[in-house]
C-alpha cells in the first residue's frame, strides 16, 4: 500500500474516531444527568457534540478524495465505503444525542426524577455500552475480538428495544390512570425514542466494521 | 519556486511542418511529482525529452519560447535551450536524469552501472565511488538484493530489479529533477508497487516528472497533474482538483474514459 494512501486512510479512521467518542462522551453525561436532572451536565453533553456538521463534511471530502485518488479495490474499497456510511450513523446519532437532550430537559420539568430514574437509567446505560462498543470496535483488527464486541452491542441493542417496549407499555398504563400525566409520559417516551435510536445506529456501525473484516454485502 | 520553468515552448521535430507541442507554459514544482498524462500521440514524451534535451541527440529540431532550470547555488534560472557544447548537454543531462520505460542497465556489472556517472563526473577515489554506489542503491531500494552480487552483470537481473538499477544511476550523481517516461509499463504489477513508493520517496530529495498512461498510476502518486491533447497543454491544477473537479469538458472526458 502507498503510504500516502494509508496516511489518508489513517486520518479518517482517527477522525472517526474522535466523532464517536464525543458522542459517547456525551452520552455517558446524559446518564449521569438523568440521576438528578442535572442541566449543567445535560449542557456539558450537548457542548461535547458541536460542530459536528463541519467535522463530519471534513471525513466525506477527505474519502472522496481518496475513492477519487486511489481506486481502492476489495478490502481497502469495502473500508472507505464503511468509513462513509459509519460517518453518517455516528453524525445522525449526534442529532438523536441532542434531540435527547432538547426532550429530556422539558422532561425533567414536568416529572419526578424518581420516575425518570425508573425508566430511563437502563436504557440509557445501555445505550451507552452499545455506542461505546462499536466506537472502540473501529480500531480491533482481530476478527475474533471484533466478532465478540459485535455481539456485545447487539446484545445491549436487544435491551435497549426490550426496554423501550417495555416503558412504553408501561407508560401508556400509567398516563391511562391519568389522563393529566400523559402528556408527560409522552413527552418521556418520545425522548427515549432516541435514546433507542442511538442504539440502533450503534449496531449499524458494528456491522459495518464487521463488513470491512469478513465482506459479503452490506445490509441497511 | 520552481526547479523548472516551461514558457510559451513549441517544439517542431526536423522535417516536420507542425509544431509538435504549442505554447506550452508549465511549472516544474520542487520536490513535488507532477505528472503528464493524454491520449497517445498528444505530445506528453516529446515534452519530458525536450526537458533534458535529450532530442538533440539528433539535429534539426526546432525550439521556440523557454525551459528555465534553477542554479540552485546561484538561485537563478538558466534556460536550458540556450546551450550549445557538449559538456553543458551532458552536464545538464546529470541534472536532469532520465528513466525510460523499457530498463536500460549497460551491459556491465551491478556496480559499475552505478558509478558509470560518477566516473564521468570525475570521482576517481574507490573509496568515494563505493559509498556513493551503496548510497544510490540504498536510495532505490535495491541494495538489500544486490549487495551480495555488485560484480555481477546487471542483465541478470529481473524486470523490476533493473529498472530500480536505472534510478539507481539516474539518482547516483545527485540530480535536480528525474523525469519517467512511463517507468512501469514493462513491469508486473508488484514491480509496478515497488517502483511507484520508490518514485513517492524519491520526491522528498528530487522533483520527479512523470508521464504515464496509466491515470491511476497519475492520481496515486502525483501532486500535479498536466493534461495534454494534440500538441496543447489543456489543463494543468492539482491532481485531487484534475480527478476530483477538473476545469475543462475535454479532461473530465478523458480521465473518465470517454476518450483516449
Amino acid at each position: 500500500m502507498l503510504p500516502t494512501f494509508k496516511t489518508n486512510l489513517d486520518e479518517v479512521k482517527s477522525k472517526i474516531t474522535s466523532i464517536g467518542e464525543d458522542l459517547v462522551k456525551a452520552n455517558e453525561l446524559i446518564l449521569e444527568a438523568l440521576k438528578d436532572c442535572n442541566q449543567e451536565l445535560f449542557n456539558e453533553a450537548r457542548n461535547s457534540i458541536k460542530n459536528i456538521t463541519s467535522r463530519t463534511d471534513e471525513i466525506d471530502n477527505a474519502i472522496i478524495k481518496i475513492l477519487a485518488l486511489y481506486t481502492p479495490e476489495a478490502k481497502d474499497l469495502r473500508r472507505v465505503v464503511a468509513y462513509f456510511k459509519i460517518t453518517n450513523e455516528v453524525a445522525r446519532a449526534c442529532s438523536n444525542t441532542r434531540s435527547f437532550i432538547r426532550g429530556f430537559t422539558a422532561v425533567c420539568n414536568d416529572l419526578e426524577i424518581k420516575t425518570i430514574n425508573e425508566y430511563t437509567l437502563p436504557m440509557q446505560a445501555s445505550t451507552v455500552k452499545a455506542i461505546k462498543t462499536s466506537i472502540m470496535m473501529i480500531n480491533i483488527d482481530d476478527t475474533d475480538e471484533l466478532q465478540e464486541m459485535y455481539e456485545e452491542v447487539l446484545i445491549e441493542e436487544n435491551k435497549a428495544d426490550d426496554l423501550y417496549e417495555m416503558i412504553e407499555r408501561n407508560l401508556v398504563s400509567e398516563a391511562e390512570n391519568s389522563a393529566q400525566s400523559f402528556e408527560k409520559f409522552h413527552k418521556m417516551l418520545k425522548a427515549l425514542r432516541k435514546s433507542e435510536k442511538i442504539a440502533g445506529r450503534a449496531i449499524s456501525v458494528a456491522n459495518l466494521l464487521v463488513y470491512i473484516k469478513l465482506g459479503g454485502t452490506i445490509h441497511n | 519556486m520552481p526547479v523548472m520553468n516551461i514558457k510559451k515552448f513549441s517544439f517542431t521535430y526536423p522535417g516536420v511542418s507542425d509544431p509538435s507541442l504549442k505554447n506550452i507554459t508549465l511549472p516544474i514544482k520542487k520536490n513535488k511529482i507532477t505528472a503528464l498524462i493524454g491520449p497517445s500521440g498528444c505530445g506528453k514524451s516529446t515534452l519530458l525529452r525536450s526537458m533534458n534535451r535529450i532530442h538533440d541527440l539528433y539535429p534539426g529540431n526546432k525550439y521556440e519560447g523557454k525551459i528555465d532550470l534553477l542554479d540552485f547555488e546561484s538561485g537563478k534560472y538558466k534556460n536550458i535551450l540556450d546551450i550549445k557544447k557538449e559538456n553543458e548537454f551532458i552536464k545538464l543531462r546529470q541534472q536532469v536524469g532520465m528513466i525510460f520505460q523499457k530498463p536500460t542497465p549497460f551491459p556491465m556489472s551491478i556496480f559499475d552501472n552505478v558509478a558509470y556517472g560518477l566516473k564521468i563526473d570525475g570521482i576517481k577515489n574507490k573509496s568515494e565511488l563505493s559509498d556513493r554506489v551503496e548510497a544510490a542503491l540504498k536510495g532505490s531500494a535495491l541494495w538489500s538484493e544486490v549487495s551480495d552480487r555488485l560484480g555481477k552483470s546487471a542483465m541478470g537481473l529481473s524486470g523490476g530489479q533493473q529498472q530500480r538499477l536505472c534510478i539507481a544511476r539516474a539518482v547516483a550523481v545527485k540530480p535536480e529533477v528525474l523525469l519517467f517516461d512511463e517507468p512501469t509499463s514493462a513491469l508486473d504489477p508488484i514491480s509496478t508497487a515497488a517502483i511507484e513508493e520508490l518514485i513517492v520517496e524519491l520526491r522528498n530529495d528530487i522533483s520527479i516528472a512523470i508521464v504515464t498512461h496509466n491515470m491511476q498510476q497519475a492520481s496515486r502518486i502525483s501532486d500535479y497533474t498536466a493534461f495534454m491533447y494534440l500538441g496543447d497543454l489543456v489543463e494543468y491544477d492539482k491532481t485531487e482538483n484534475i480527478f476530483l473537479n477538473p476545469k475543462e469538458k475535454r479532461t473530465e472526458d478523458y480521465i473518465t474514459g470517454r476518450f483516449g
